[in-house]
């Protein structure tokens, strides 16, 4: 298994030897080791239980970890919890939203919660729900609206923080393909200017087109990370298809 | 085989045992004593109470304001669930049974607390109106007659198409009730006789001709959730209950004293349970119980009975608004919210001492107009005792509560 080294001044998530899971004694991840950097977009792929969600539960600060150590732009969650929260954009694979608040609530709590000054939160929330066609449902409740609408509300509220990293679990479930598209161009967007995305999801095609580097889990251990060309080595085929390496290195013919 | 007369049965045992069990906690805080030691109070000040009221004092009105919401409102407690739609919807054809056994229920309970609250207003009928032999059980059986019709018109009121044709029904009936209901206490029995033959007429004509459901799955579902909520949200008073979810009403007046609040970080939380609490039934019932204690304040003037729904309104105030623990409680984005953890709880102790604070000042209001000079220090006292049990004792749960 190869490990990235990278500058650490560079580095927005380090995480170093993780080992963790629901019940102590019993880890689920065992001595996970990867970075994201600044500029970067890393896919986290895997089968379903191959321990995706309960890697980010652990960088969220949801779940201590047994062992290792986490840091978002060098910071971790014991030393200095604020600005270790205020680094990270998180969208949910389900969308998480208070029953109550409307969804321009939603956008101004957020921006509160994030130090946002008014007149910037609503340059941004004119421009992002513009983007992603939800000006009509700013004053909608949750109750009101669909599940893409929802997961969109959820994306939205991430990018209005604009923060280093951002940590995405299944962002295209639910979404229409112009939505998706949206979101595409907008990470981009936030690529360019400096933002790392984690992106965790079973959508390989767009992860393949998209994610500059690739970290394969396999029953809680990293199987492979790296680019496609490290994965082909590391699976023995030569596709320029990820779902074919997948394939390969998750359970079917693959070395790994 | 399907049996839906046994799946009530079999659901209705489960409700009666669950809640059961949280009752417990409700006798055990000692609401009961003070129930108790309430009505030995009223008991005891009642005549003198009555005796303080002028001859001509209106008592049909007080009578048919508070029997004719409790005759009229009649909500049909189904114990369906979410995922009735998925799993009973197929057999709509078969449920009968079930739903027979769910207006038994209905009706049994809400008779229950019709005439439970018929006996307490009777010394206000006998006082005034000097009703003769057999009157008392002439008028329960007349209320128990005026429940059964409003039930009946009320599930099948369920069924509407249209959520305007449902509230404009219920809306007249609970009208309609209440001009029958003041046509009998104000002596007029005749008057009250053909109100009730014109309105059950009216009422059926509309029943028959306005367009419906079989069955509103969706509706039936999303007000027992509603109904579950709010009794979950009357025992975490007394107790941790679990969340349970009812659909929020947006009520534009309460969110716009919400949407007032700055826009600054330290108000996020602020900001996050005071437009939660306008929304939600903390809310609608915070208010509903100043209403109502304003309301029952200016019925009975005379010094104690104000004394004692003034003392009473703002406990139940207190204890309404300390519910709003339950908000949020379990809800993920706090866990990742960049803010001192502290600033939760310190937040809702702010928003409840506001709220009990303005709503005790408006509770005096009519007390200190009475009688300023004999009792300007149950306002006062009301004040500081509510405030004090906010500030300290809830602080400190809220601040072990949200730990992290």
């Amino acid at each position: 298994m190869r490990r990235e080294v990278g500058n650490p001044m560079d580095e927005l998530l380090q995480v170093e030897g993780l080992s963790g899971g629901y019940l102590p004694g019993k880890p689920v991840l065992h001595d996970l080791t990867f970075s994201v950097r600044r500029g970067e977009m890393v896919g986290l792929i895997g089968l379903n239980g191959a321990g995706k969600s309960t890697t980010i539960k652990h960088i969220l600060g949801l779940m201590p970890p047994h062992k290792g150590r986490i840091a978002i732009c060098g910071s971790t969650l014991e030393q200095n919890p604020e600005a270790y929260r205020q680094s990270f954009g998180y969208v949910p694979e389900t969308p998480e939203l208070y029953d109550e608040l409307t969804i321009s609530d939603h956008f101004r709590l957020t921006a509160m919660v994030y130090g946002i000054s008014g007149e910037i939160y609503e340059n941004r929330v004119e421009r992002l729900a513009e983007l992603f066609r939800l000006g009509d449902k700013l004053g909608s409740l949750p109750g009101h609206l669909s599940k893409g609408m929802r997961q969109k509300v959820m994306l939205l509220n991430a990018f209005l923080i604009e923060p280093p990293l951002y940590i995405i679990d299944e962002p295209f479930v639910g979404l229409d393909p112009l939505a998706i598209r949206s979101l595409l161009e907008l990470m981009a967007q936030r690529k360019a200017a400096g933002s790392g995305f984690l992106i965790s999801s079973h959508v390989l095609s767009t992860l393949e087109r998209y994610c500059d580097r690739l970290i394969v889990l396999r029953e809680g251990r990293i199987a492979v990370q790296g680019t496609m060309s490290d994965l082909r080595r590391a699976s023995g085929i030569s596709s320029n298809y990820l779902d074919d390496l997948f394939y390969a290195l998750t359970g079917g013919n693959g070395r790994v | 085989m399907f049996d839906a007369k046994d799946l009530w049965k079999k659901r209705l045992a489960v409700y009666l045992r669950e809640t059961a069990g949280y009752w417990k906690y409700v006798l055990k805080s000692g609401l009961a004593t003070l129930g108790g030691l309430l009505m030995i109070v009223l008991a005891a000040y009642a005549p003198g109470l009555l005796d303080s009221l002028p001859a001509d004092f209106p008592y049909a009105v007080p009578l048919a304001l508070i029997l004719a919401p409790l005759a009229a409102y009649s909500p049909v407690r189904t114990l369906l669930r979410q995922a009735d739609l998925t799993f009973l919807l197929p057999a709509e054809f078969r449920m009968s049974g079930y739903f027979q056994g769910a207006l038994r229920y209905t009706w049994m309970i809400q008779s229950l607390r019709l005439a439970a609250a018929f006996l307490l207003l009777w010394p206000l009928q006998l006082h005034f109106a000097k009703p003769g032999p057999g009157q008392f059980q002439i008028t329960l059986l007349m209320l128990l007659a005026a429940k059964t019709a409003n039930l009946a018109a009320a599930w099948r009121e369920t069924r509407f198409s249209r959520c305007r044709q449902r509230v404009a029904a219920a809306l007249s009936r609970g009208a309609w009730t209440a001009a029958v209901l003041y046509a009998w206490f104000a002596g007029h029995p005749a008057a009250a006789g053909v109100l009730a033959v014109t309105g059950t007429a009216f009422a059926w004509l509309i029943l028959r001709t306005t367009p419906k459901y079989r069955i509103r799955w969706t509706g039936l579902c999303a007000s027992e959730a509603r109904r579950q909520a709010r009794l979950y949200r009357f025992f975490s008073w007394f107790q941790d209950m679990p969340e349970s979810s009812a659909r929020p009403r947006k009520r534009p007046l309460l969110s716009k004293l919400a949407e007032s609040i700055p826009h600054r970080r330290e108000n996020s939380y602020l900001f996050l349970y005071a437009i939660s609490a306008a929304r939600t039934e903390t809310g609608g019932m915070t208010l509903r119980l100043a209403a109502a204690g304003l309301l029952l304040e200016c019925l009975f003037p005379a010094a104690v009975a104000q004394a004692i729904v003034f003392t009473a309104a703002v406990a139940c105030i207190g204890l309404q608004l300390t519910s709003m623990a339950t908000l949020h409680r379990h809800a993920l984005w706090p866990r990742l919210y960049p803010l001192d953890p502290r600033q939760r709880a310190h937040s809702l102790v702010k928003l409840a001492a506001c709220v009990q604070t303005v709503l005790t000042l408006i509770l005096a209001v009519p007390l200190l107009v009475c009688h300023a000079a004999a009792l300007w220090y149950v306002p006062l006292a009301g004040l500081v005792l509510s405030l004090a049990r906010i500030t300290a004792g809830w602080r400190k749960k809220l601040e072990r509560l949200f730990q992290t």
